[in-house]
């Protein structure tokens, strides 16, 4: 047991991946100087999801958020390219854009008044003949990040110069993520109904690895089988369950399979509904099936509509419908911002069942998610006692298989998703 | 509605007074206290609509919400706190109304209640057991409008929202009734 007055240790002794073993210390969820080395060597260096390209649609379009503790600004700029900056002054270091969201061609800082451009550029100083001769506004302009990727839409941003490409940085999980935007008939998802806001009193790894967890939801959604149960369906469907009866939901909840990707990527997959496709169903839904089908045959369908769950490394989650990013504030303190999707091209009432079905499980009021988030609490109380020290992630350890491209298959139940999520932390942290 | 010159009749019917309309917040928000939701499901018309908007939204269509509940979702948010083990409502919140600022806009059959509501929650763990979120005194102040609709000789709810302060901010657990 290591002597609690002088905590030292290793990073790489973090997370212990040897043979058989898989232990990750608890510390990575408390200490504060860990947390601190995480804000640079995690979220500095990965690719990190800023925003959604239909969120800032025009010219002059901006919306704010982080990277780690990094105030950020996503501006489109006029000719429509979107740029990344660092949400801070140059001159005395003061957040220049103080809005979520918004519509502006220039950013001015409020404490002095130095004014950017959409673009970054800083285009006028008050008072600038007092700077001496060297002063140069072109080298004053809001520090961009190193590169900016978008992929169908969804815009990531990295720190980091010597960052792969973004699709390399995807990998094997690049097919997935095609998928989860394949269900637009369109190919494109907008993000145009809101959010959900939350925050709890835990670790952001926690929301992370439980977006992939195939194992928590008999326990700490039980009362939400139960509402099925009694209930149904009626109120808005969760997930790819036909039926409803709890022995059945217990028994689907079997099926399935989670996966590992190289870089930290995870996934947890439910199959299709068990009554299947049927694309000669009446109505909106065969509607929408048809669609896609006509896009991209009747074999691709059965590749594309089961649910996947897709954690894209640190702390960014596409799943049931929805964009969930995971915003660390503290190690002991993350705010969460959900936002559901909607499909171009389905028809509205398939995007008002998918409406339906979200609410009734996600968000602070929700049926579902407020469930999660209790035991992120309660998992962040028993870490203080830390002496224990490891927290287990073998389930599964020896029934998962390799299926190249550096990625791993287990039971629906098992930790495989969390495992590869803790390699890249672990990687990340002792580089 | 069209009103009579008798500033007490609607159209020739009682209008809702303002200690009617006090009387019924009043009681609606013991009801949510005392946790006798069973009777607060029936304060609400067949169509009654219950809704807590998480930003400025038109209509709770247009944007996702935090409570959007028509009455079968109503149903199955008191079965959820009271029939299940929702592990976010166990233990349970406590909660304390106050009600103020009611203003009537009198009509028939429906009738305009506008207050303002600070709700108090906590989460108590009971003794010295506590872990993170648990023990905290929470306060949400709303802005809150309750549509009345005259029916089947009572007033009901065709219509409560509740404007949160902090609707559009990063907000905790907010799965017990209010």
């Amino acid at each position: 047991m290591r002597n609690r007055d002088e905590l030292r240790y290793d990073l790489d002794e973090l997370v212990i991946d040897a043979g058989d073993d898989f232990r990750v210390n608890g510390l990575m969820y408390t200490d504060p100087h860990i947390f601190e080395i995480e804000m640079e060597r995690i979220f500095g260096r990965s690719w990190v999801y800023v925003a959604h390209a239909s969120e800032i649609p025009n010219p002059f379009d901006f919306k704010t958020t982080t990277i780690g503790l990094r105030p950020v600004i996503v501006s489109r700029a006029e000719n429509g390219d979107i740029h990344v900056l660092l949400n801070r002054c140059r001159h005395r270091g003061s957040v220049v854009c103080r809005f979520e969201t918004g519509n502006a061609r220039f950013h001015s800082c409020r404490y002095h008044g130095w004014t950017y451009g959409a673009d970054g550029a800083l285009v006028s100083v008050p008072q600038e003949g007092a700077y001496p001769k060297s002063f140069d506004k072109s080298r004053l302009g809001l520090m961009p990040v190193a590169r900016v990727a978008n992929y169908r839409g969804l815009i990531f941003a990295t720190l980091a110069e010597d960052a792969p490409d973004f699709v390399s940085y995807l990998g094997a999980a690049k097919r997935f993520l095609d998928y989860q935007l394949d269900h637009s008939p369109a190919g494109e998802i907008v993000l145009n109904r809101g959010a959900h806001r939350t925050e709890y009193q835990g670790n952001w790894k926690f929301q992370i690895e439980n977006s992939t967890d195939g194992y928590h939801g008999n326990t700490v959604h039980e009362s939400f089988w139960k509402l099925m149960h009694e209930f149904g369906n009626r109120g808005g469907q969760h997930g790819n369950y036909a039926a409803t009866d709890i022995r059945k939901i217990l028994k689907r909840r079997e099926q399935g399979a989670v996966y590992g990707f190289e870089n930290g990527h995870a996934m947890l997959e439910y199959p299709l509904p068990e009554t299947g496709l049927d694309t000669k169903a009446p109505g909106p839904q065969g509607d929408y099936l048809r669609a896609l089908e006509a896009k991209h045959g009747r074999a691709a369908l059965d590749l594309i509509m089961p649910q996947y769950n897709l954690t894209i490394f640190p702390n960014v989650g596409i799943l049931l419908d929805q964009i969930r990013v995971v915003r660390p504030i503290a190690p002991d303190r993350t705010e969460v911002t959900i936002q559901l999707y909607d499909l171009a091209g389905a028809p509205e009432a398939v995007n008002r069942q998918r409406f339906e079905g979200y609410e009734r499980f996600f968000g602070p009021s929700s049926f579902g998610s407020p469930d999660d988030v209790e035991m992120f609490a309660i998992n962040q109380t028993g870490l203080q006692a830390k002496e224990v020290e490891w927290l287990v992630l073998t389930r599964g350890l020896e029934r998962e298989r390799a299926d190249g491209d550096g990625v791993r298959i287990g039971h629906v139940t098992d930790e495989t998703p969390q495992r590869a999520f803790h390699r890249a932390w672990k990687k990340a942290m002792a580089a | 509605m069209k009103k009579t010159a008798h500033p007490e009749l609607v159209e020739g019917r009682a209008a809702l007074s303002k200690d009617e309309a006090e009387a019924f917040l009043y009681r609606e928000a013991r009801l949510l206290d005392e946790r006798r939701f069973d009777e607060w499901l029936m304060l609400f018309t067949a169509d009654g609509l219950y809704w807590v908007p998480a930003e400025d939204s038109p209509d709770p269509y247009a944007k996702v919400s935090l409570i959007h509940d028509d009455a079968l979702r109503r149903e199955e948010r008191v079965f959820r706190i009271t029939r299940t083990t929702a592990h976010s409502q166990d233990p349970a919140s406590r909660t304390l109304h106050l009600v103020s600022n009611v203003e009537v806009e009198a009509g028939w059959p429906e009738a305009v209640v506008r207050s303002n509501q600070i709700v108090t929650e906590i989460r108590a763990g009971g003794g010295n057991y506590r872990h993170y979120e648990l023990g905290e005194q929470r306060l949400l102040a709303a802005r809150c409008e309750h549509r009345l609709r005259h029916e089947s000789g009572a007033w009901r709810i065709a219509r409560k929202t509740m404007w949160l302060l902090n609707r559009d901010m990063p907000i905790g657990n907010l799965t017990f009734i209010f």
